[in-house]
């Protein structure tokens, strides 16, 4: 499945997609930059608060950031869907994400979906290893 | 291809902002995405869901390195 990368100005592109993410709430509709250099995907406790789940109940770990520093994150085991897809997916919650948007990463995605940036297309392909 | 309300002119106003989003319109938005979820909520009543919350990405928030690795427990 294709996705368009998201156009942050002009000759400026990133690739931002969209998944669902299910809690006691039901399913919401998310954004994730898709990152290649992080281990684990990475979401803000916000929407862990708007789907009612209990992110504290998580495996409590702690990454390091580029800078060096440590990220306090709580990973749990969500359902999520992409590309029509529904499994469930080692997220971390963590209060101290400092960006605006969610993190895509390895563990849990980049092992189910064969992805792959096409820069020069602005586009990126996830499809489903076998 | 995917598409979604977030990657069209129609959300490039809400740029640094989360945005709540039903049948593909823009119900809510702000700084916060819990008070902007709430906002729809309330907006939407009991007949519709919010179906997302975005973050609308700005050119400053890729002057990032976003690698983040697994180190300890």
């Amino acid at each position: 499945m294709r996705f368009p990368y998201f156009q942050l100005g002009p000759g400026d592109f990133a690739p931002i997609i969209t998944l669902k993410i299910r809690g006691k709430e039901g399913w919401l509709g998310v954004e994730a930059y898709i990152d290649s250099g992080a281990s684990f995907t990475i979401f803000n406790v916000d929407r862990a608060d708007i789907l009612g789940i209990d992110y504290t109940k998580g495996k409590r770990i702690h990454l390091t950031v580029g800078d060096g520093g440590l990220l306090e994150v709580y990973i749990l085991k969500v359902e999520v869907e992409l590309a029509n897809m529904r499994f469930l997916a080692d997220i971390g919650f963590s209060k101290q994400l400092g960006v605006g948007f969610n993190l895509l990463g390895r563990k849990s995605f980049f092992d189910r979906f064969q992805i792959c940036f096409d820069d020069k297309h602005r586009m990126v392909d996830l499809d489903l290893l076998r | 291809m995917a598409k979604n309300i977030l990657f069209t002119k129609k959300a490039k106003k809400y740029e640094g902002q989360y945005i709540a989003v039903t049948k593909e319109k823009v119900v809510a938005s702000g700084r916060n995405a819990k008070e902007v979820f709430q906002l729809a909520k309330k907006i939407l009543g009991s007949q519709k869901k919010v179906e997302g919350v975005y973050y609308v990405p700005q050119k400053k928030d890729l002057l990032t390195a976003l690698c983040v690795f697994h180190t300890s427990s």
